[in-house]
């Protein structure tokens, strides 16, 4: 059997579906976007979309850590729970994918009026950056869907 | 993250390099605070072409350090440096900032003023 080139490798090892578990403290975002970014480029999904989803998700997870979970820097985290991140990508009949990612947290959810700071900046950084953002927040956590615009099919 | 302060006799130059974010930011922040007490009446280039990720934390850091410049300390603003690196340009163009911050394309330009 011919020995697997890169390529061949990373398409064997990459996941159709995203799933990871994060516990909620300030790093919790890096390594959001690390996984994340391997899991695009196994789909060859084109570097500018790339960037825009790793914003994107990196945003709603900060937000879902500091946030929904209150931690901040000097703060000993009390209230910290899980923030959970799941990708798949789904095809359009005339073969375009998109990527549908989900943040969830079980963290308090407070109204966008009420972000400061940072919070200004990430809900329309987040918006700007996929095709469809919707925003679920509830006394018992927030979901974040993140639809990215649609790309074409690996090449 | 890393920042490197370059003692200029015409500037103080901050080189940062990697991703900012939530966790990062305050060291910026930080470094941004000591570099303004040692301006001297030297403009501060803060060079972010080696920059790999800027969130909305950075993004905070950077308008209120160029706010704070003007409005609390009397200097001119933050000489904010930015090459074609789209995950530090896109945030900076999608949130509007690159109308109120004070952008350069090259350290050489900055100094230039």
């Amino acid at each position: 059997m011919p020995p697997l080139s890169d390529r061949d490798r990373s398409r064997a090892h990459t996941d159709a579906e995203l799933r990871m578990t994060l516990s909620a403290e300030l790093a919790a975002p890096s390594l959001a976007r690390e996984r994340l970014s391997r899991w695009l480029a196994g789909h060859r999904w084109p570097a500018g979309q790339r960037d825009d989803l790793i914003l994107a998700v990196s945003e709603a997870v900060s937000n879902s850590v500091e946030h929904g979970y209150g931690v901040d820097h000097g703060a000993v985290v009390e209230r910290g729970g899980p923030v959970e991140v799941h990708g798949i990508v789904v095809a359009e009949p005339d073969g375009r994918r998109r990527a549908v990612l989900t943040v969830v947290d079980r963290g308090s959810w407070l109204p966008p009026s009420a972000f400061r700071g940072n919070r200004r900046h990430g809900l329309p950084l987040m918006e700007a950056c996929v095709e469809t953002l919707t925003v679920d927040g509830t006394d018992g956590g927030t979901t974040v869907v993140l639809r990215s615009r649609a790309v074409p099919p690996p090449a | 993250m890393k920042v490197r302060t370059d003692d200029r006799p015409d500037a103080v130059v901050l080189g940062v390099d990697g991703e900012i974010d939530g966790l990062t930011a305050p060291r910026l922040r930080a470094a941004i605070d000591a570099a303004y007490e040692q301006l001297d009446g030297r403009p501060l280039v803060v060079d972010l072409t080696d920059v790999t990720f800027l969130g909305s934390p950075g993004l905070q850091v950077l308008l209120d350090s160029a706010r704070e410049a003007v409005h609390h300390r009397g200097f001119e603003t933050l000489r904010i440096v930015v090459d074609h690196t789209r995950p530090v340009v896109r945030p900076i163009e999608l949130t509007g900032l690159d109308a109120v911050l004070t952008l350069f394309h090259s350290v050489t330009d900055a100094l230039d003023g």
